[in-house]
């Protein structure tokens, strides 16, 4: 019979189609490859910190990680960690200032609360807070900041 | 009449079968699937050509402003008067864009927003100062944002792709209340800490507040790091709704390299409403208005919509393009106009 004969023919080429298709996907490599999910706790003379940024520098070649910290907590996913190596941390955070916001310019236009970042500097600008990001980890760091 | 069977014994039948349609479909499913993501990488390779060739268009206008009055636009002046923010870059290189007609109708006397304000302030985009809210093509990255899409008090002001580079300090204050802060803040951004070499330096770009209503920017000769290591414009990205990000005439119409391209940083504005401190509305960039009061510090970190980098273009009218992933130190040291460093290896 004719369909008989045919029909192995187009099974052959479909599952060279298969073949063909599944290669394509394997070319589809991620971008991310290698960058840290990191976690953790940040506290301020001993309370959670309610908000803030978190943010590993590298020194030397790396990726930024970068996440915004909510009670007393961060989280990065690995799209926004940072690969392998060493890091700086720096970690900001604000609040109103309480001073009566200096007077708004004048024929400015209104000025609003006045916030201050109230983190000391060496958690920031002159960061002494250093880690290691292993390979593919996905690490917890948490940070008890003081005051003084 | 011929018997049908004995027909088609002799013949070949002349309709497809169902499994071979089926095989041929499949097929040209496959080639438009393989070469369907070549098209639009091709579309996109073309968008990101065409916005660096804006990026280069606004370059060579600061370039054609320097050669006019020997010095580039300031980043933004001042009013005489308290230090709010007078006008911008983006205003004092339209004529050098082709845009006199638009520079003719600011009105220098007042700041941008003070005609605005003059007018009832609110989200209207008033027909007698077109200059205040029109987005030229020239301004608009066809990679990012169409127009139109601000609401609030964003809407009546452009928003554009290219920003000017204030050099990586953290962030910026929009007013300072005496010529005396606007001086110890220019000092503390030189800085010399033996201690931590990453944070010494010059931090200043060649463009930043001048505590002037007049137009007085960088003269070339004080880029000592030379015009070719020295980035001058960037791209940032637009953001729909009451978001600030990318506003050219007023005084956050800068963006600082503190951060490398791309970075989930919070960028600081005036106007990001609601609060997106968490990323919750865009998750690859947040944005905090809390600051945004008096002083009204700001931050600003490029990015783009290509993948992987932005463009930018250096003071000698080059426009490259910077991947993601470039080293944070060089990122930082390309954006100054006087620290002391080459960067060769970029």
């Amino acid at each position: 019979m004719n369909r008989a004969t045919l029909a192995p023919r187009p099974i052959a080429a479909l599952s060279g189609l298969a073949l063909l298709m599944g290669a394509a996907l394997l070319g589809c490599g991620n971008a991310d490859a290698g960058r840290a999910a990191v976690s953790g706790k940040v506290a301020f003379d001993g309370q959670p910190l309610p908000t803030g940024q978190i943010a590993f520098e590298p020194q030397g070649p790396g990726r930024f990680g970068i996440a915004q910290i909510v009670d007393g907590a961060y989280q990065m996913p690995s799209q926004q960690g940072p690969t392998p190596g060493k890091y700086i941390v720096r970690i900001t955070a604000d609040r109103p200032s309480g001073k009566p916001a200096a007077a708004p310019p004048a024929g400015g236009r209104p000025a609003g609360e006045s916030y201050e970042q109230y983190i000391p500097a060496k958690y920031n600008e002159r960061s002494e807070l250093t880690i290691e990001i292993a390979a593919g980890a996905t690490a917890v760091h948490n940070f008890d900041l003081t005051s003084k | 009449m011929k018997h049908p069977s004995r027909d088609a014994r002799r013949r070949p039948p002349v309709a497809f079968t169902l499994v071979e349609l089926l095989v041929v479909i499949a097929i040209i499913g496959v080639l438009v699937a393989l070469l369907l993501p070549a098209v639009q990488a091709a579309r996109e390779a073309a968008r990101r050509t065409q916005c660096s060739n804006n990026l280069r268009q606004f370059s060579l206008g600061c370039l054609t402003h320097e050669g006019a009055n020997k010095r580039l636009p300031a980043g933004f002046t001042t009013m005489a008067a308290g230090g709010d923010t007078h006008h911008t870059w983006a205003a004092y290189v339209l004529p050098y864009l082709e845009q006199g007609a638009m520079f003719s109708n600011i009105d220098f006397k007042i700041a941008s927003w003070q005609a605005w304000g003059n007018l009832g302030g609110g989200d209207k985009q008033y027909p007698q100062i077109p200059w205040l809210w029109t987005q030229l093509d020239m301004h608009l990255c066809p990679s990012d944002q169409p127009r139109n899409i601000h609401t609030g008090v964003p809407r009546s002001f452009a928003h554009g792709n290219y920003l000017a580079n204030i050099g990586w300090p953290a962030a910026w204050p929009q007013i300072e209340a005496s010529t005396a802060d606007y001086e110890k803040r220019q000092e503390a951004l030189v800085k010399n800490n033996a201690s931590d070499p990453a944070q010494s330096g010059d931090l200043r770009g060649p463009f930043d507040k001048v505590f002037t209503p007049q137009n007085k920017g960088l003269p070339l000769k004080e880029i000592t790091d030379g015009t070719s290591n020295t980035v001058m414009l960037g791209e940032v990205r637009q953001f729909p709704g009451n978001d600030g990000r990318g506003l050219l005439y007023l005084g956050s119409g800068l963006y600082n390299h503190y951060y490398t391209p791309n970075t989930a940083s919070m960028d600081e504005m005036e106007f990001c409403n609601p609060n997106d401190k968490t990323g919750a509305i865009n998750p690859s960039a947040p944005c905090s208005n809390t600051r945004g009061g008096f002083p009204r510090w700001t931050a600003q970190t490029s990015r783009s919509n290509h993948a992987g980098g932005v463009n930018v273009s250096f003071v000698d009218g080059r426009t490259t393009f910077i991947t993601d992933g470039v080293d944070v130190s060089i990122w930082r040291r390309i954006s100054t106009r006087a620290g002391g460093e080459v960067a060769t290896e970029l």
